[in-house]
């Protein structure tokens, strides 16, 4: 027994070792601040005076702007001596969690990451605190913030039953990328149809050791729904109809959509089916497929030296058409304030520093999303992000979408089921274990027995 | 182990005094919870929403279940029979075949033994999201692959997704069968196997007629203990694959998830819950049989 | 005996040590990389192929220890498992000893009660348990999850300790209640002490078992009483998935686990199979 003991105890130490060898985290010395000056200092002076000590909890998913964000908390902590947790997990995770805190009624969180797709339900769940009247307010909205800045598309899609609910710090819509040396190498143009895409693409897959044509997300799912979605309309498929609001996935238009993404997933990277965004941005970031349909929220991450392995070498175009025309969709992420928060207006001055105008510059360099017009429409800002010109043409495509009535997120409570009915029913079809056919089938009857109810 | 004689009782009152606060609690939680479940499972109703809004549909929700060709239940239901199958049998035969070799005079056995604990007390979820890892395209395990069969498999695709799960189930529990046919080996009596060496029995024989026969209450009882443990198997394949890709991976328990939280639809969830409950408690009758013919001949 | 035989003989058996040697190995392996792993730099934990020899940095564990606040899991984990495991003890123990020592109606029936209500899924009643939470307002605390683990750590004490306490000659405890003892007492100072491994064992496997749990943990909880398992979301991010700090976690979650496990390896059998089978 002794050796055994022996072990034990030395193997206890040694883990005791190393949480001792991780010593005290420096603490920053305090010294007296300057005087205010800028309106945003004053600003700050203000909120400290009053929220001094408050410790905020904010809910987010992994993201390269929270990651920005991040590097910007130990300004606004010193500015306003407001203290923030942050609590980072996975996109789905993050769902989940705020399902059950919703239900259980519990305010564990006072700002949370929202999405278009989150909103009506948590809105429903009565989680979500109406910003119209912070907006409103001059004192709590200062210039600086100047929300009007923001682009109106994503302004918008965080509004629902008339009221906003979050402020929008991440535009996203889906765009082209390809890899500019490779179509040089070969003499190949940019594709603009699908089925030119689908061309490159069949070029492209294994042209080059480890190549393959093409990467995009396909787990089942959320994730399925979301880049599927894009296909649809493009091939004149819809969701619901635009005047009576029936479902429409039997119809030609979105099953050819769909037979279309199978088709062309032939030339993906092997593991396709399961891939998550951080997987099919990580095949194309390691050189290992020649084109991505995905979120221009890849874009910094695949800019990034540091990550991506073709960091300079791509370029960036807006969606190709199909034959009912060239759409995007428009995405994104916001800052929400919870409805049980009892630290508003802490949470509020947390919201609009990160996302105001005047931390612009310093988001963006930290390799922030953008999703104001003035940035996207800076020329000095489009020479350093090569890919605000797409950024631009595909929301004009997504605008182009939103005039016939149509888009990719439809914003009422049933979304969710409607599509985890959809991301399962069209990852069945792209596993080969059904056809497309049968996909849009199945989803068509299980989507219209669900907005019977 | 001795059967004792019951001690004399001066009051009638102290056996059930003792047993209440566990009956208590553990009886009482486990009824509101199962009766929770029952009246969830019978009506229609979305997760978040107030139980004011649900609507009580009686058995539809079983039938839907069952009968509704939307359904891919029948689906879930294949893939834990093949996820079953596919741990029990070989887990069984590796187990036994690794107990027999420990059994015969090998240097080093307490250590196996030891080792062989580790994959058995290993947080499953956090287990699982590493062989995530190892099973990906520029993981591990196509690193051995790719050494003796110089290609590399796609363990995150439909076809190979289910045999990774089982894979990885495989590794986690043969030792626990391992380690308990082991000892039943070891504490097998010795004179059957004299007897029969003086008879002239071959190896071959032995191991059929008086090994087999002496362990198969013991066999059996850790075949249903680890059957039952793997119709629950939820950490790891979650972890893994969270069901996917498609519905490759949705064994019973996951689909309980997908239904009630990501699909929000907690009345059929709950249905399947309470269907996965039935056919447990039939299987732990069975358990309990075997129990006590083990108990007995130990 | 000729040579050749011995010879034979010996092939056969070094074949065998072999054969098992490469079969334990392969068990240990997964473990045993993912461990050293854990101590590697950042762009060696995923590097293909795998890197085998590297100098050891404790890089990825400061990066979990600043970044994912790893101390406040383990701090929960640790507070719930201790707390599960000592109240277990303390209702399960009278009824073990009351199955054990008496007879009386119902006995059997209630004990295999128990057994059934052990082999109930977690993932299946969980959102029964969820919504009993909200009502009661307990959503999201360390006294709620620690009451619906009860829910299976007392039938498995129960069935684990049983046994433990039937080896005991009751004669002993007859002795110390004839010089004076009453019969509490009688326990407390002979039978007691006398279960000291199995009791140690027991605690320890349902420690073990406390610690492992992910349904009941992962939604049950929220921002304060959230257990180690419920990190494995953590590690999926925008910019690709974390080897290195997964590796470390994953090393921080299993390895005190192991440790206790080997410890108790003697009753292990035992614990596997509800007693039934003696190690």
């Amino acid at each position: 027994m002794s050796t055994k003991t022996l072990c034990g105890l030395t193997i206890l130490l040694i883990l005791a070792g190393l949480f001792a060898g991780c010593g005290p985290k420096e603490t920053p010395t305090e010294e007296a601040p300057p005087e205010p000056t800028t309106p945003l200092e004053v600003w700050g002076a203000d909120i400290r005076s009053q929220y001094e000590g408050t410790e905020l909890s904010v809910a987010v998913a992994s993201h390269p702007s929270i990651d920005a964000f991040k590097k910007m908390t130990s300004g606004f902590e010193e500015l306003t001596g407001i203290d923030v947790v942050w609590d980072e997990m996975e996109e789905g995770a993050l769902a989940d969690k705020l399902l059950l805190d919703g239900t259980a009624g519990t305010t564990s969180f006072d700002v949370i990451m929202n999405c278009p797709e989150f909103t009506p339900i948590l809105v429903d769940l009565g989680m979500l605190e109406p910003l119209d009247s912070w907006l409103a307010d001059s004192v709590k909205s200062p210039d600086w913030f100047d929300y009007e800045d923001v682009m109106a598309a994503y302004r918008d899609m965080l509004s629902y039953e008339g009221k906003h609910y979050g402020i929008p710090f991440a535009g996203e819509t889906v765009f082209l990328f390809y890899r500019s040396d490779l179509f040089d190498k070969y003499n190949k143009e940019v594709p603009t149809t699908f089925d030119e895409v689908m061309e490159t693409a069949a070029f492209f897959h294994g042209k080059e050791e480890g190549l393959s044509g093409i990467s995009m997300r396909t787990r089942l799912g959320w994730e399925c729904t979301y880049m599927w979605s894009v296909f649809i309309f493009p091939f004149g498929g819809y969701m619901l109809d635009p005047e009576t609001g029936e479902p429409g996935f039997d119809k030609p238009g979105t099953i050819d959509s769909l037979e279309y993404m199978i088709e062309v997933l032939e030339y993906a990277p092997p593991g396709i089916e399961s891939y998550s965004f951080p997987e099919a941005w990580d095949a194309f970031m390691q050189g290992k497929a020649a084109i991505m349909i995905e979120s221009s929220a890849a874009a910094p991450e695949v800019e990034n030296p540091e990550k991506s392995v073709v960091a300079g070498k791509v370029a960036y175009a807006p969606m190709p058409a199909g034959p009912a025309g060239a759409y995007s969709g428009v995405w994104g992420w916001g800052l929400s304030m919870t409805q049980g928060s009892e630290r508003k207006d802490a949470a509020w001055a947390f919201i609009t520093y990160m996302t105001s105008k005047a931390m612009q510059d310093e988001y963006l360099a930290n390799g922030g999303i953008v999703s104001r017009a003035s940035m996207l429409n800076d020329p000095a800002q489009q020479s350093t992000h090569t890919y605000y010109q797409a950024t631009l043409d595909t929301l004009k495509q997504s605008a182009d979408l939103l005039d016939k009535g149509l888009g990719v997120v439809i914003m009422m409570p049933a979304w969710s089921m409607m599509s985890e009915i959809m991301g399962t029913e069209a990852a069945r079809a792209i596993a080969g274990e059904i056809t497309a056919q049968e996909a849009g089938e199945s989803m068509q009857a299980q989507i219209v027995e669900l907005l019977s109810q | 182990m001795t059967r004792l004689p019951a001690l004399r009782q001066r009051n009638n009152v102290v056996p059930y005094a003792l047993i209440l606060p566990a009956f208590f609690v553990v009886f009482t939680l486990a009824a509101f919870s199962a009766f929770w479940l029952v009246r969830m499972s019978l009506v229609r109703w979305t997760f978040g929403a107030p139980w004011e809004e649900a609507v009580p549909v009686g058995l539809e929700n079983f039938k839907w279940l069952l009968f509704n060709e939307h359904s891919t239940f029948w689906n879930s239901v294949r893939t834990t029979g093949i996820y079953v199958a596919g741990t029990l049998g070989p887990e069984l035969l590796i187990g036994l075949g690794l107990a027999l070799l420990l059994n015969s005079k090998i240097i080093g056995r307490s250590i196996y033994t030891a080792i062989l604990v580790i994959p058995i007390v290993v947080m499953p979820s956090m287990v699982g999201m590493v062989w995530r890892l190892y099973f990906s395209y520029d993981g591990l395990i196509n690193y051995f692959v790719e050494t003796f069969f110089s290609t590399k498999l796609n363990w995150y695709g439909s076809e190979l997704a289910l045999p990774a799960v089982i894979l990885v189930d495989i590794w986690e529990w043969t030792p626990f069968f391992v380690l308990i046919l082991l000892a039943g080996l070891q504490a097998l009596p010795r004179e059957p196997f004299e007897a029969a060496r003086v008879d002239g029995a071959s190896g071959w024989q032995l191991f059929r007629f008086v090994t087999l026969p002496m362990m198969a209450p013991l066999i059996l009882t850790a075949t249903i203990l680890r059957f039952m443990d793997v119709l629950r198997i939820f950490d790891v394949v979650f972890a893994m694959f969270g069901g996917g890709p498609g519905t490759a991976t949705t064994t019973i328990p996951i689909y309980v998830w997908r239904t009630t939280m990501v699909a929000r639809n907690i009345g059929r969830g709950s249905a399947v819950s309470v269907m996965l409950i039935i056919v447990i408690v039939a299987l732990t009758f069975l358990l309990v049989r075997m129990f006590e013919r083990v108990k007995y001949e130990m | 005996m000729l040579s050749r035989d011995r010879i034979r003989k010996r092939f056969g058996k070094v074949l065998l040590n072999v054969i098992a040697l490469i079969a334990v190995l392969a068990f240990l392996f997964p473990y045993a990389f993912m461990v050293t792993s854990a101590f590697k730099s950042r762009l060696e934990t995923f590097a293909y192929p795998p890197v085998w020899f590297f100098k050891p940095t404790l890089d990825m564990f400061r990066s979990i220890l600043a970044d994912m606040n790893i101390m406040f899991y383990m701090k929960n984990s640790t507070i719930i498992a201790v707390a599960s495991t000592f109240l277990t003890m303390l209702i399960a123990i009278p009824a073990t000893y009351s199955f054990a020592r008496f007879r009386f109606p119902f006995k059997e029936p209630i004990a295999y009660g128990f057994l059934f209500l052990q082999m109930i899924p977690g993932i299946s009643i969980v959102f029964s348990l969820f919504y009993i939470a909200k009502t009661l307002d307990l959503y999201d605390t360390y006294f709620f999850l620690v009451i619906c683990y009860l829910l299976w750590n007392v039938p498995y004490a129960i069935w684990m300790l049983r046994g433990f306490v039937e080896a005991i000659p009751v004669e002993l405890e007859e002795a110390a209640m004839v010089d004076g003892c009453s019969r509490f007492r009688a326990f407390m100072i002979v039978t007691l002490p006398l279960m000291g491994g199995g009791l140690i064992a027991s605690s320890i496997l349902i420690f073990i078992g406390v610690w492992n749990e992910f349904a009941l943990a992962f939604f049950l909880t929220s921002t304060h009483a959230r257990t180690m398992p419920t990190m494995i979301g953590f590690f999926l991010t925008h910019a690709g998935i974390k080897w290195g700090p997964m590796f470390a976690t994953a090393t921080l979650g299993t390895l005190p686990v192991v440790v206790f496990a080997l410890l108790v390896r003697k009753y292990f059998i035992s614990a596997l199979t509800f007693g039934a089978v003696k190690g």
